[in-house]
């Protein structure tokens, strides 16, 4: 470690440093490529594993040979699977990710419809995650092994081990039944700022609560780990008072793995997200990948497990771009 | 900001009553993610038949909420009649019948253009072999059509009613529309379309020229939602009127406990194990008899509830026209099934391995099989593959023994025997439908009654070739009938429909529907 433990100074104005951020993003950006090249392959080489026709799927158990022939043919199923293969790469390199197998519509207008619920959904998650893990997280550490800490470890170990759709179910049990401040559908009818916010909170809470114990003990660990450290007990030694030592230097040094760990539950939350907007019957994109399961749209499936894979590796990317605010040692190499 | 939006909600949120519709609305809840299509010629999945079902109509129809053959009621047609030739039908029109969104008044046309499209494979229609008695359709006048079959078809009025091969559309309207048709139904019925959201809700609203009486509800929204418990929350908070349940008993019981309706409907598919006689040791007739004496349908119908299922022992479901229980039975009895194994050269029993889908109505089943049978030492191995697979592997042929439920309209023998036993349809062949015991050719099989039936216009003579062809199956082993596994529905009181649902998968809703 070559510069020192507290990072006040303003950093200088290095050009060097600024053209290595550009190189490491690219490579960066590079590699994010190929992942979405990998799973996009998996992703087709996996739908037509799969034995069921998808002709018999669309047009039912008892349809007649010549109806199954003309759906294939009006489909491209019946071409060989590289033609299918590089059209199906060559379409998302162009951005174009297909129609619906059972609607036939363009699938890029249906993901772009859904998407803003999905992305509201997944931001105040995190956000509730963020607000209620961090600071219990902190505080479980600096009073470890009191009552504090036992109720945040147990709650955290509870929330852990709890699926979001089963805590959604009982949110709704709570909140909708008994006490009646919620409806049980979620289904956005007026489209009012109010109504997208009133129905934002059950499902927010549901994935946000599972998130915030990740959080929780994650900040708890990395608190522990941190407040070991010989830079803290000379802020302590220097006469700093203990709420700046914790929130101003150890809080902001610690955030690094926090803020990865965020970035790396955005695949929970999405994953969460497809039983969460099913059990509050909220549209979004994952309950129109659960409904493209049910119905076998495989083009949909397809192109929807894509997107769902590029926002993952997406945020993952911004995730690594940001450490350099939090801590500007970090090198981009 | 974010915290202050979200506080200010959480206040906002306690004065709030939840979201109810206005009060002449039913709102429905199914089980399904999406539509696949609303073409009424091809739809018959459960999400699907209940919109098609209040916008479109047919010739005839049944009484409304069952299926009754012997009950047709005039719909579209007021009056029918047969030539003496018995193969010209001639449907009389009602007159005056609007389309809706203005497409004019429903003519001939419009009726010989929906029946061509049926028939015509092009189109492929799934229906299409529904109609195969039929050889053509022509314009008399405006208000007169009249079908040819190709032999005497007495079934045919019972053809014409509201099924995939009876609903009539608009010439008009599928020629504008075109693919369209698929969400945006233009019929006759009571109710039209207004919205469609893809993976939420579909709403129609009244037709105000119905040519019956004016519909008491203003609209009906239904509402795709997958998740069981949502719908059943959502039941219980008064978000919505009526939903399908799982055919359950813990949920019918609960639910009725709870005041709500619940209804159990049928005709429902009939679960029947079929043995493929090409797979050793199933072409053993012994062996094949000690399968069924190890099965206890009581058992099968505990397991899935005594209002649910109902314990069935001839090859065609009890109710069907031909039916008959005068059939050689295969009680339970466990020694008797070890005798029968002993006797075959299976004293230490043996090993089997099937395929079985992952759908909760058919692994559960015969997992409660696979239980039953491990006690004369037969070990069943089931793979679980999804439900598509499965369909699409036992049409391969891979199966040594094959579970598969089935309804079949119009609740007469030929369908059913056609499909499951006449050796064209054994599978894997050119004409393969799913004969998946390959019955008629590893046996010789009842292909001369079925076919004899089809064609036989004295009923009382139709009858005894079913019944002859039903003690058969049943002597031969080939297939063990399980149980049939009715519908479940729940509704609220206060949704009356005006008349009582003893049939169809879901609630109907007609003009006479109203919330009270």
């Amino acid at each position: 470690m070559t510069e020192g433990p507290l990072p006040c100074r303003r950093r200088p104005f290095r050009p060097d440093r600024i053209m290595r951020m550009y190189t490491y993003a690219f490579k960066r950006i590079l590699t994010a490529v190929t992942v979405m090249w990998a799973v996009a392959s998996i992703v087709f080489l996996a739908m037509r594993l799969v034995p069921a026709d998808p002709a018999m799927v669309v047009l039912g158990e008892h349809a007649t040979a010549e109806a199954l022939a003309a759906f294939r043919e009006e489909m491209g199923l019946n071409r060989p699977l590289t033609v299918q293969y590089w059209e199906f790469i060559g379409g998302l390199a162009h951005g174009d990710l297909g129609r619906s197998l059972i609607t036939n519509r363009p699938i890029a207008d249906q993901i772009w419809s859904l998407f803003p619920y999905t992305l509201n959904l997944a931001i105040s998650s995190t956000l509730i995650g963020a607000i209620i893990g961090i600071p219990l997280g902190v505080w479980a550490a600096i009073r470890k092994n009191t009552a504090i800490d036992y109720i945040s470890r147990i709650v955290a170990l509870a929330g852990f081990s709890f699926p979001a759709f089963y805590l959604g179910v009982l949110l709704l049990l709570i909140f909708s039944i008994q006490l009646g401040w919620f409806p049980v559908l979620h289904q956005i009818r007026e489209g009012t700022l109010w109504e997208h916010i009133y129905k934002l909170i059950l499902p927010a809470l549901s994935l946000g609560l599972i998130q915030a114990s990740y959080v929780t003990r994650l900040t708890r660990s990395s608190m522990l780990e941190s407040l070991e450290e010989d830079w803290v007990r000379t802020a302590f030694a220097k006469g700093l008072k203990p709420n700046t030592v914790y929130f101003k230097h150890v809080l902001k040094n610690i955030m690094i793995p926090v803020i990865t760990a965020i970035g790396l539950y955005m695949g929970t939350i999405l994953g969460g997200a497809i039983l969460t907007e099913t059990v509050f019957n909220r549209p979004g994109l994952g309950k129109l990948l659960l409904g493209a399961i049910a119905q076998r749209d495989y083009t949909l499936i397809q192109s929807g497990l894509v997107v769902f894979s590029f926002i993952v590796v997406f945020v993952n990317l911004l995730v690594d771009l940001t450490y350099s605010l939090f801590d500007p040692r970090v090198k981009y190499e | 900001m974010k915290i202050k939006g979200l506080l200010i909600a959480m206040i906002f949120c306690l004065i709030l009553v939840p979201l109810k519709a206005g009060a002449q609305t039913a709102l429905l809840a199914l089980g399904v993610a999406d539509i696949g299509t609303l073409d009424p010629h091809f739809a018959n999945k459960i999400g699907e038949v209940p919109i098609i079902r209040m916008v479109y109509q047919s010739l005839l129809r049944h009484p409304p909420g069952e299926i009754d053959v012997a009950k047709l009621q005039p719909s579209l047609a007021t009056q029918w009649e047969v030539g003496d030739d018995k193969l010209t039908w001639t449907f009389h029109l009602r007159k005056g019948v609007k389309w809706h969104e203005g497409y004019g008044e429903l003519t001939a046309e419009d009726v010989k253009f929906s029946i061509d499209r049926i028939i015509n494979p092009d189109v492929g229609s799934p229906a299409r072999k529904a109609l195969a008695a039929v050889d053509s359709i022509s314009v008399v006048d405006p208000y007169t059509v009249q079908i040819k079959t190709k032999q005497p078809y007495p079934v045919l009025p019972a053809m014409m009613v509201e099924e995939r091969f009876g609903y009539i559309i608009s010439k008009k309207a599928a020629e504008k529309l075109d693919k369209d048709i698929k969400y945006h139904p233009v019929g006759t019925g009571p109710f039209m379309f207004e919205a469609y959201k893809p993976r939420e809700s579909f709403t129609l609203k009244a037709n105000p020229d119905y040519w019956g009486d004016k519909p008491k509800l203003e609209k009906v929204e239904v509402s795709f939602m997958p998740d069981n418990s949502t719908r059943e929350l959502a039941l219980r908070n008064g978000e919505v009127h009526a939903i399908n349940i799982p055919a359950k008993q813990e949920w019918i019981d609960r639910l009725k406990k709870a005041g709500f309706t619940v209804n159990l409907t049928s005709p429902a598919n009939m679960f029947v194990l079929h043995f493929n006689l090409t797979k050793k040791p199933m072409d053993n007739k012994k062996v094949r008899m000690a399968l069924c004496h190890a099965i206890s349908r009581d058992i099968l119908v505990q397991f899935l509830g005594k209002d649910v299922a109902k314990s069935e022992v001839s090859p065609l479901p009890s109710g069907y026209v031909g039916y008959t229980d005068n059939v050689v039975r295969y009680p339970y009895d466990v020694a008797k099934a070890k005798k029968f194994l002993v006797d075959a050269g299976h004293k230490d029993g043996f090993k089997l391995s099937m395929n079985i889908s992952n759908s909760n109505i058919y692994l559960p089943p015969m997992q409660v099989i696979q239980e039953m049978w491990k006690k004369i030492g037969v070990d069943l191995e089931l793979k679980v593959v999804d439900h598509p697979t499965y369909h699409k592997l036992i049409r391969k042929d891979v199966n040594p023994v094959v579970i598969y439920g089935a309804y079949r309209y119009p609740l007469t023998g030929t369908r059913y025997f056609t499909q499951f036993y006449h050796s064209d349809s054994i599978v894997g062949k050119e004409t393969a439908i799913i004969n998946f015991s390959h019955y008629g050719e590893a046996l010789p099989g009842v292909d001369k009654y079925i076919d004899d039936a089809r064609f036989e216009l004295d009923v009382t003579k139709q009858i005894r070739l079913w019944e002859a062809a039903q003690k058969q199956i049943v002597e031969d082993c080939v297939a063990f009938p399980l149980f049939t596994r009715k519908y479940a529905m729940a509704k609220s009181k206060n949704f009356d429909q005006g008349f009582e649902q003893k049939s169809y998968s879901f609630y109907q809703v007609t003009e006479k529907s109203r919330i009270k």
